[in-house]
């Protein structure tokens, strides 16, 4: 099976509040680049079905270098080739970003399956492989959590409440994957990292694609934190709480 | 009487059989050794120069056996029996001379002195040693030791041999009335109770050659098993000790990554020589799993069993991949508090097997437990293991008069604050104490700040060896451009890197731990505590006291601030690890808890606070202590600190 695996590198998730910030535009500081949680379930599915076609993957990211992170961590995985839609990173249009995936896609020969994490980590908005699917005209199966080589076609899980569901695909198929047991990103091999780091991304243009969305303004929520500690035995500690709850409901928190 | 001798061979005219027995001997003999030389050539080569600190490693660990008479009984019976049994083989070897080649060495003062007198005692040492052994063993059962057949065999073997050499001796000296018998004062003892029981002379001369030959294919076959048991000691320990890292091999190899064939130990070929031979070197005592704290919290490790079952890999399956011999639980299990290096009699060296490893489950395989995972993940997309941590690297100093060092700046000292300190909430107050000594002392101060990346060390402990070497690399550099008149850093495992393993990225700086600043400044009188008074106990650090060798300085710390410090039943190089090391501090543990095991000590000792100098340490003792319902735990800058900021108001 031939399979595309779109990935995307994101602002450390795990940066501290306010390293951050959002004056009108991003600023990250020192915070680093990191893979996406949920590409890294991507990945991991990618890999699994690979291996059990005995086929390759290609990865696929849009954005600046920055996003070679993702695509070195998807060779050092198991990759066959790895691809970067050259584009200045900034804010995402979902319609503009499936418009250049598709682009791509079929610059890069098309695919059985293509395969995107939920949701990219950092805008959080899990719509682009839904549009993909659209503008390609597949199916589409979201928050996949296990998928199985049914000769020649996929058997696909997902969680339903109290219990899962699953469908079958023979033909080409848009999936997306989301956290779950089977999909968690096994540690890459240190020889295949060091190898990695050797080969080539690919550049790929960006295809002209028209803006639907502009970003109108971007700022950071105003958080306003009090804390103190409550002190003294176990009665006075609860009644200077309640007090505490009944001032706060009344003020709104305000003094 | 004419000149002291005796006349070798007595009562055994057909003795010149017994070199048919001997020729078996020395085939038998020399395949065992073959055999076990066949794995140990397979090892890597390692640099054995210089010379001088291995050699006087040997005469004390070896000759003077000082690692052994740490435990005093069983320790001084070994070396009384290791002394008698050289004493024993000399005489045998002068019995060897004056029969095969008619040496004239059996004779004169030196016969009654040394073959009668001396041996005599040596053989009486050697019996009351071995029913030391043999009482321990069987009456008190410590656990370390084992009680299968060969267990048993060699020590009652050896004791036959030895009962047996003084009977021959006192049947010789009853039948031929001896003139200078009295010099063999044991079995002369022995011959007056013969003659007490009219024992006929005739049939003393049967029960005497009857017993030589037992006595001497007794002795042959012993000396033939010992290549093919765990005597093999004999010859192997000392070799041990020879090529043991003159360190005590707290620095682990720099791993060559371009070009080594296998990332880690997978195969017997991927050890060194000195670890193969650490192998047959084993004497089984059981000391190393007496001190591991992962066997003592039931986690399924013992060094001493890892040991033996690469021992055995290594002789049944030779050819075959490490990983059919230990499991990843089991290498994983290790906290490398080395512990078991410290306690070993002979030198073998654990961690170093360990790691290596972990180096192969790792890179090779992409095995790793989870929490421990994470925190590698972590060092390698943020640059330090503290998941979800709050904080930014210059959090902790807010409020405190102290830069980030920036480029085009000199720097006197440099404060490594590591990144518990900058992560961690608890380590944080330590930084902030700390840093309050320092400017207290009118240091001229530097942080590196958003510079500072983590040295590696858990990934390197963890077998990630690749990430190590890029951080070690990152960091060298940046110390490089920085080159700081000194550093000085409140983690141990930061004092290790700095100090030890980076120079073989190129590092050579003067580097110290906070404990030892400190001390120092004590001394020339730089900073003045105001009295204390408190009980403390102080936990050694694996890191600061088993591996950089800083023991006394904490303690001085503690005693100008005024404490009044009380040891734990372990501590020294003897300390017991708080159950961190190894990249433990970010995993889930079992139960029971390392910490708990340490805490219990600590709880014992009836003292007030807990002091230590790690901020891993800091944080599982916390833990520990709170659950066995001790008292405060603080790191000796806070305890310093408590002392003389009343100092530094009243200067004012
Ligand atoms: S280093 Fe410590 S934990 Fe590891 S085997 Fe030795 S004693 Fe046990
Ligand atoms: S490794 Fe050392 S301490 Fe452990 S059983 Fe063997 S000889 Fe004894």
């Amino acid at each position: 099976m031939r399979i595309l695996c779109f990935v995307k590198a994101i602002l450390d998730p795990e940066a501290p509040p306010g390293a951050i910030r959002f004056p009108g535009k991003v600023e990250s500081g020192d915070v680093s680049t990191v893979l996406g949680p949920f590409e890294g379930n991507a990945l991991e599915l990618a890999l699994q079905i690979s291996e059990a076609s005995a086929g390759s993957f290609t990865a696929v990211a849009m954005g600046d270098g920055a996003q070679d992170v993702a695509l070195r961590k998807a060779l050092a995985l198991g990759a066959g080739r790895a691809a970067r839609i050259d584009v200045a990173t900034g804010f995402v249009d979902p319609l503009g970003a499936a418009r250049r995936l598709e682009s791509a896609a079929k610059e890069l020969g098309g695919a059985d399956v293509y395969i995107f994490g939920r949701q990219a980590g950092d805008w959080d908005m899990g719509v682009t492989a839904g549009l993909f699917a659209g503008l390609l005209d597949l199916p589409f199966v979201p928050l996949v959590q296990q998928a199985e080589v049914a000769g020649e076609g996929l058997r696909l899980r997902r969680e339903i409440p109290g219990g899962y569901e699953e469908s079958l695909r023979t033909g080409p198929i848009v999936l997306s994957v989301t956290n779950g047991p089977r999909t968690l990103m096994r540690l890459p091999k240190v020889k295949d990292v060091m190898l990695a780091n050797r080969k080539p991304i690919d550049v790929l243009k960006p295809a002209e694609v028209g803006e639907n969305l502009t970003l109108a303004e971007i700022a950071q929520a105003q958080v306003t934190r009090q804390s103190r500690m409550i002190t003294g035995d176990a009665a006075s500690q609860a009644a200077q709480l309640s007090a505490e709850l009944r001032r706060f409901l009344v003020t709104g928190g305000g003094n | 009487m004419g000149i002291p001798h005796r006349v070798v061979y007595w009562n055994v005219p057909d003795h010149a059989w017994m070199y048919l027995p001997f020729a078996i001997l020395c085939i038998v003999f020399a395949y065992g050794v073959w055999r076990r030389w066949r794995v140990w050539a397979t090892g890597r080569r390692m640099p054995l120069r210089p010379w001088g600190p291995r050699l006087r490693r040997l005469l004390s660990h070896a000759g003077l056996q000082s690692r052994v008479v740490r435990r005093p009984l069983q320790g001084y019976a070994h070396l009384a029996l290791a002394v008698a049994f050289v004493l024993l083989f000399i005489g045998t070897v002068v019995v060897a001379l004056k029969a095969d080649f008619g040496l004239p060495v059996m004779q004169g003062a030196f016969y009654l002195w040394f073959e009668s007198a001396t041996l005599d005692a040596a053989g009486l040492a050697g019996i009351i040693a071995l029913a030391i052994f043999l009482v321990r063993r069987y009456a008190l059962r410590p656990s370390a030791l084992g009680r299968e057949l060969p267990d048993f065999l060699v020590p009652f073997t050896l004791l036959i041999i030895l009962i047996t050499g003084f009977l021959l001796q006192s049947l010789r000296i009853y039948a031929t009335h001896d003139p200078w018998g009295a010099y063999s004062f044991v079995s002369y003892g022995l011959s007056a109770l013969y003659a007490a029981w009219h024992l006929s002379t005739p049939l003393a001369l049967i029960i005497h050659r009857s017993l030589w030959w037992f006595h001497l294919l007794l002795a042959f076959s012993f000396l033939g098993a010992i290549p093919y048991s765990k005597l093999f000691h004999l010859f192997m320990a000392p070799v041990a000790i020879l090529l043991s890292d003159p360190d005590g091999a707290t620095k682990l190899e720099k791993l060559d990554l371009e070009h080594s064939e296998r990332l880690g130990a997978n195969m017997l070929t991927d050890f060194t020589v000195k670890d193969l031979i650490d192998l047959d070197a084993c004497t089984e005592c059981g000391r190393c799993e007496e001190a591991c704290p992962a066997f003592a919290s039931g986690k399924p490790l013992s060094p001493k069993r890892l040991i033996l079952d690469l021992r055995e890999h290594a002789h049944e399956r030779p050819l075959e991949p490490l990983t059919a011999a230990i499991e990843d639980e089991t290498l994983f299990a290790c906290t490398t508090c080395r512990a078991c290096m410290e306690a070993c009699p002979v030198d073998i060296e654990h961690v170093p097997k360990i790691v290596g490893m972990r180096r192969f489950r790792v890179m090779e395989e992409g095995e790793m437990p989870t929490g421990l995972a994470e925190a590698v993940q972590g060092i390698e997309e943020r640059g330090h293991p503290f998941r979800g941590a709050q904080a930014s690297r210059t959090t902790w100093m807010e409020g405190l008069p102290i830069r980030e060092w920036q480029p085009g700046e000199t720097c006197e000292t440099l404060l490594w604050v590591g990144c518990a300190g900058a992560f961690d909430p608890r380590a944080q107050k330590v930084a902030r104490a700390l840093t309050q000594l320092l400017l207290a002392m009118g240091e001229d101060l530097k942080v590196l700040g958003r510079r500072e990346s983590c040295t590696g060390d858990p990934a390197r402990r963890a077998g990630q060896e690749y990430l190590y070497q890029m951080q070690a690399e990152e960091n060298v550099k940046t110390l490089k451009d920085v080159a700081p008149r000194r550093i000085v850093t409140m983690c141990p495992h930061c004092l290790h890197q700095l100090r030890d393993e980076y120079r073989d990225f190129g590092a050579d700086f003067e580097v110290v731990h906070h404990s030892e600043y400190l001390q120092a400044a004590l001394v020339t009188g730089r900073i003045r505590a105001a009295a204390g008074g408190r009980r403390i106990t102080y936990h050694d650090p694996c890191y600061l006291g088993r591996y950089e060798g800083v023991f006394a300085a904490p303690r001085e710390v503690l005693k100008a601030a005024g404490g009044d410090v009380v040891e734990m039943a372990h501590h020294g190089p003897d300390s017991f690890c708080c159950g961190a090391g190894g990249g433990w501090a970010f995993r889930e543990e079992g139960v029971p808890r390392v910490n708990r095991l340490r805490a219990k000590e600590a709880v014992a000792t009836g003292a007030e606070v807990v002091a230590t100098g790690c901020p891993f340490c800091l944080s599982m003792m916390t833990d520990g202590v709170k659950a066995e319902g001790g008292g405060e735990v603080e790191d000796i800058a806070e305890i310093l600190w408590t002392q003389v900021a009343p100092e530094v108001t009243a200067q004012g």
